[in-house]
This record gives structure tokens, sequence and C-alpha cells, in this order.
């Protein structure tokens, strides 16, 4: 089973630490291969290290694949979070 | 020969082979391990136990803050980079084909990562490097917790290098085998500095570029007096610090003779003079350099292996100094962290201006089942000596009052138990607030002592971060505002007979303490190495001089004015 989306960082500090864990977290209980795109790169959404270190800022298009068991459930979950999830970091800036 | 110029803050003169401490940005030196596979086995269970101990510890910094999900979630995103299966393999790689240490090889990692993060072009993704060094950090402190045997392996006697050290770090460096420090952060008084001082260590520091020009092995000369560091020596420069260190030398063993006279002016006003300390057992330096009790115990240092030390941790460390005080005087400054001394500590990630923010007494307020704690074991230890609570970074009454209902709960608590404590223990804040200062006649009448803590009090009221060597030099002690703001406080508590010492470190300097004294303060706290200094300069001056030299200090309206003055007066 494949499945993936588009999606963008709506975040002021872009996909840092604390949204990537979220991400993490969120996606531990999804059995498949889930990967996030930007431009040319490619991380592995279940490493917060790779997350952050794609260096997406607010405004960056993404896209998401995921491929395995539960493909479809866990790229709508993640959508769901990157469209709905508020950053405590934009509340201080 | 090279000679660099840093800012002397703990004299004396050093000759010896260099360390560096982080070549290249690591904390870490470059070490192997032997290939033998049960070393490389050891090694790597090394790493693994120092995993599994930072694990638990985030799990219990998330539990702890399940009330605040933006700190917990921060920590959970910490311990998800330590469990992260990538990062696992590329360390377990170094230790299994480079043979790196355990220490080495999270340090390298680490860093590559951290670098990674820098070079984005988003300065707020760059900023979060910082999580990767608190990691590193967190692992390191495994590592080196159990053996420590990097630094405590040195055979020779070494002149430490290093771009800064944390408080942490100082405390587990083999002091007997440190000749001096160098590095290229922080001022005359950062917590390098300080314990250098404590020590009697020679230091310089804010040398620019010191850890790429100076190589593990170079044989380096330190003149922590002037602040000159010499790298690869000719022998004729050799030839002078040698002579210069016998002088030193035979200098201290004058002091030495000075040991049991009375601390007093020529014309019979009597000063005392005691010690500051970070940690108990240098209660025995302090005593040993003649100082009568002390006037600072800086109790940070109790925080260091545990984030939430509990009573009886912090019961036993007193204890451990009133038995060596011997009867002598124990102010015991209650939890200080902050900005410069945070340990790791999860409160201080992400604040932007730490020196102002939720650091000292404000922590406290914040953690009141912490503060507790400490406040249980000072009241505790009131009944085994002579024992005085002072409060930190006090800004204004509010805040004093506020301290004070909560010492006041805890004793009704103690007094519920049938636990003994001193009823009447004597109760004093650090004036290190300007706010306080300018105030201090309305905060006088609700404590029994004051003591002005002149590092924040310069900071603060000259706006100057004293750990950035660029404004380093701005950091003047003998500004008028300066010494304006030490008259009023002395004055407002002569008037209303509560007592006023000082604890900061501009007493330390000789030049300072005799116009300090004109000024009318009779109580010091100084770090235990410099005491007898400041006994042989208060014996060979009269009071009167002392008055008249801080009345012609307050006419001077610059810093550099004042400097020259004292330079002409007192050499």
């Amino acid at each position: 089973m494949e499945a993936h989306a588009k999606t963008t960082v709506r975040w002021k500090a872009g996909l840092h630490i604390r949204p990537a864990t979220y991400i993490v977290k969120l996606l531990q209980k999804y059995p498949c291969e889930i990967k996030i795109i930007k431009d040319n790169s490619i991380c592995n959404a279940k490493s917060v290290i790779q997350i952050i270190s794609l260096g997406a800022e607010c405004g960056a298009n993404l896209t998401i694949e995921a491929k395995g068991e539960e493909s479809d459930r866990a790229v709508e979950a993640l959508k769901t979070f990157f469209d709905e999830y508020e950053d405590v970091e934009d509340m201080l800036w | 020969m090279d000679i660099k110029k840093g800012i002397p803050v703990s004299s004396g003169v050093a000759i010896g082979e260099a360390f560096l401490l982080d070549h290249e940005g690591y904390r870490i030196p470059k070490r192997f391990i032997s290939n033998h596979p049960k070393a490389v086995e050891r090694e790597k269970e090394r790493y693994r136990d120092a995993v599994e101990k930072a694990i638990c510890e985030l799990q219990d910094i998330e539990e702890k803050n399940q009330g605040n999900k933006d700190i917990a979630i921060l920590f959970m995103g910490h311990r998800f980079i330590i469990e992260d299966p990538g990062i696992q393999e590329e360390i377990i790689e170094k230790i299994e084909s480079f043979y790196y240490t355990a220490e080495y090889a999270v340090s390298h990692t680490m860093h590559k990562h951290s670098y990674k993060l820098k070079s984005l072009p988003n300065d707020y993704h760059s900023k979060r490097s910082i999580d990767l060094e608190d990691i590193e950090n967190r692992l390191l402190k495994h590592l080196l917790g159990g053996q420590r045997e990097n630094l405590c392996n040195l055979k020779n006697p070494v002149i430490l290098v290093a771009k800064d050290l944390t408080p942490s770090e100082t405390v587990i460096l083999p002091q007997d085998r440190i000749l001096a420090f160098i590095t290229e952060i922080g001022g005359r008084t950062s917590h390098t500095a300080i314990v250098a001082r404590t020590k009697g260590i020679p230091a310089v520091v804010g040398v620019n570029a010191a850890t790429s020009q100076i190589r593990t092995g170079d044989i380096v000369i330190v003149d922590g007096g002037k602040g000159i560091v010499i790298i690869d020596p000719e022998p004729s420069a050799l030839e002078k610090y040698r002579l210069q260190q016998k002088k030193e030398q035979v200098r201290q063993e004058k002091l030495k003779t000075l040991l049991n006279l009375p601390v007093e002016t020529i014309d019979g006003y009597t000063i005392t003079l005691r010690a500051n300390i970070e940690e108990p057992t240098e209660v025995k330096i302090a005593m040993k350099n003649g100082a009568t009790g002390i006037g600072l115990y800086r109790t940070e240092f109790i925080y260091v292996n545990e984030i939430d030390p509990q009573e009886e941790t912090h019961l036993s460390a007193y204890k451990t100094a009133l038995k060596d005080l011997k009867g002598n005087k124990l102010i015991i400054r209650t939890l200080d962290f902050g900005a410069d001394k945070n340990f790791g500590l999860e409160d201080f990630v992400g604040e932007k201006n730490p020196f102002l923010g939720c650091r000292s007494i404000r922590l406290c307020f914040e953690k009141p089942d912490l503060f507790k704690k400490q406040l249980r074991a000072i009241l505790r230890a009131s009944s085994l000596g002579d024992v005085e609570i002072m409060f930190p970074m006090i800004s204004s009454l509010e805040e004093l009052l506020r301290a004070k209902g909560i010492l006041e709960e805890v004793k009704q608590d103690l007094s519920k138990e049938n636990i003994s404590y001193n009823k009447n223990i004597k109760v004093g804040m650090m004036v290190e607030i300007p706010s306080v200062a300018i105030t201090a006649d309305l905060l006088v009448k609700e404590v029994d002592f004051f003591s002005i803590g002149t590092n924040d009090l310069i900071q603060y009221t000259l706006a100057v971060d004293r750990i950035n060597e660029r404004v380093a030099p701005l950091y003047k002690p003998a500004h008028p505002a300066i010494f304006r703001l030490i008259k009023r406080v002395v004055d407002i508590a002569k008037e209303n007979h509560v007592k006023v010492s000082m604890c900061g470190e501009m007493s330390a300097e000789s030049h300072y303490l005799v116009p300090l004294m004109g000024l009318g303060l009779r109580e010091f706290s100084l770090s235990s190495s410099i005491i007898l200094n400041a006994k042989e300069m208060i014996r060979k001056i009269t009071m009167r001089r002392a008055k008249q030299i801080a009345q012609n200090l307050l006419n001077c309206i610059t810093h550099e004015e004042a400097l020259e003055y004292l330079d002409k007066e007192l050499g």
C-alpha cells in the first residue's frame, strides 16, 4: 500500500524541533515507512534529527510519501497535523 | 614565540605544557581506545549505558513538566534524537571502526549534525543547534560522570586551554594537575575566573583564538597578574618568568606569617574577612588562609549532579561545611541559578536574555517545592551551628517579603514536625540589583543584613554582560555610579543598625578594598586565595587615610580618573 500528499509549513519558526517531535510521536503508532520531501532532500519522518535537518522554513512546500501498512492513515494524520498544529514559538514572536 | 594578551583574572605565573580541552570546538579531546575486541565492546557498553541514563533523565523531566507541554515536548525531542537508530549507528560505527572513545564518538557525531543545522540558511534552525549541544552535554555528562578518565588520566600537570569552561566542567577537573587556565571567553567575574581565584590557580581569560593557536603539548607561560600568555617562549622569557615564579613563592611564604595576626588597620579598626565558597570541602582551604567564617556559600554546586536535590543532600553539604568551620559563621545563599551557571537545567532552554530572565530567586518562586527543600535543610542546619540565610537577586520589597513568607511557612512546618532549628536565624539579602540599592531604605527594615554583590550590581547598573568578552572593557567597577550606589547602601544600613558586607569580586582587588573600607564597609567575603593579600593591605593602612581616599574617589567623575587616582595613591 502506498499513499502521498502535499502540504505547506505554516509556522513562523519553520519545521523545528518541537513540531518535529510531535510528528515523530504521532507516527510511532503507524507501521509504514514514511518520508517527508523538500526540494531534493528526503527524510525519514520518524526521525527528529532528519526532519529538523531539512531546514524547512515557513512557507516551504513539502511532499509526504508513505509505503506499507496503514500508509493512508499515517499520511492523513500527518497532513492534519500540518494543517492544525499551533506552534508555541509563533505566540512568542 | 608568540605573545597574546587577555584579561588577567587570577594572578600567579605558570610555565608548562598546554592541554587543549576543546580543539576544533570539541569539548573532548580526540582519544582512541585499543583495537582489542574487548576494549571495543567495553566502550560500546559505556555508550549504551550513558544513553540509557540520559533517556531515564529525560523521561523524568518530561514527566515533571507534564503541566507544561511545550517544555515537555522539547525534551521528548531530545530523547528521540538520542534514541534515533541513525544517530546510534553513527556513534557505534566510530567506536567500532575508528576506535574513538565513546566521548569523542558522541562529540564528533553531535557536532557534525549541529554543524549541518548551523549551515542552514534559516536563522531559527541554525539557533536550534543549541539543542544538539545540550544533548551532547547530557551524554557526555553520563559518560564522564562515572570515571572522568580523560582528564583524570593526565600524568603531568598541564595548562588548560579551552573556549570556555562551564561550572560542571570545572568541578570535574583534577585541580592538583592544573597549572593555569587560558580561555577565549569570559571576564573577571566569569565562572572560570572565580574558581581559579578560589583555588589560587593563575588564569587569563578572553584570549583571542587561544584554542586555534595553542596546541596540546606546546610550552606556554601564563602571567595571570598581567593577563599575558606566551606560546613557545624564548629562553630569555623563560628565565625571566622562572625568576618571577621564585619571587612569588617567597611572597606567599611571607604572607603566611600574617596568618595569626589580627585583621586590623594601623589605627586599630578591625575588619572581618570571610571566604566565598562553592563546595563545602573548600571550607578547609578558607580556614587555612585565615578566613573567619564563610560570607557566601554559593549552593548551586549541590545541583550539579541532580536537578532537584533532596533535603538530605542539602543538609549533608551544610553539615560538612559546619564541621570544618569550628563555630565560625556560615552564610548560605539560596539557589542562584542563572545565566552563566545553569548546569543545563531545562528551564533555561530558549531564554533569549538569561541574565534578565527567570533566574535565581525568581526560579525559586516558580518552583516552591525545590526552594522549600533547601530552606528546610538550611533551617535544620541552623540548629547545628552559626548559620545565616541570604536571598539572592531580590529586586523589590515584595519579593523580599515573599521569600520571607515562604521561609516562615517552612519554619512552621518544622515546628509542627518537632524538628529543631534556630527560630531567630538571621535573614539577609544580596544587594545586586540597582532597584534595591536605590530603595535600600525601604528594604532595610525587613532584613538582618545586606550583602553587596558587586558582580551583578556592576553588570546591571552599567548594562554590561559580564561574560561577553566584547564588552568586557565596559565592566568598570570604579564607575562613579557604582561607588555612589555602594555608599548609599552602606549609609542606610548603618543608620538603621543593620549589618552590611560585601561579597563581590570587587573587594578582591586591593586598590578597591581600601576605598570600600573608607566608605564604611567592615566585613568582606573574598576568594580564599586572596584573603592574606587583603589582610596585608589592611594592616598597612589607617582608616583615616582610607576615608580620605574614599572621599576623593567619590569626587572622580570618570572611571579612568578614578583608576588613575587609585594607582597614584595605592600603587
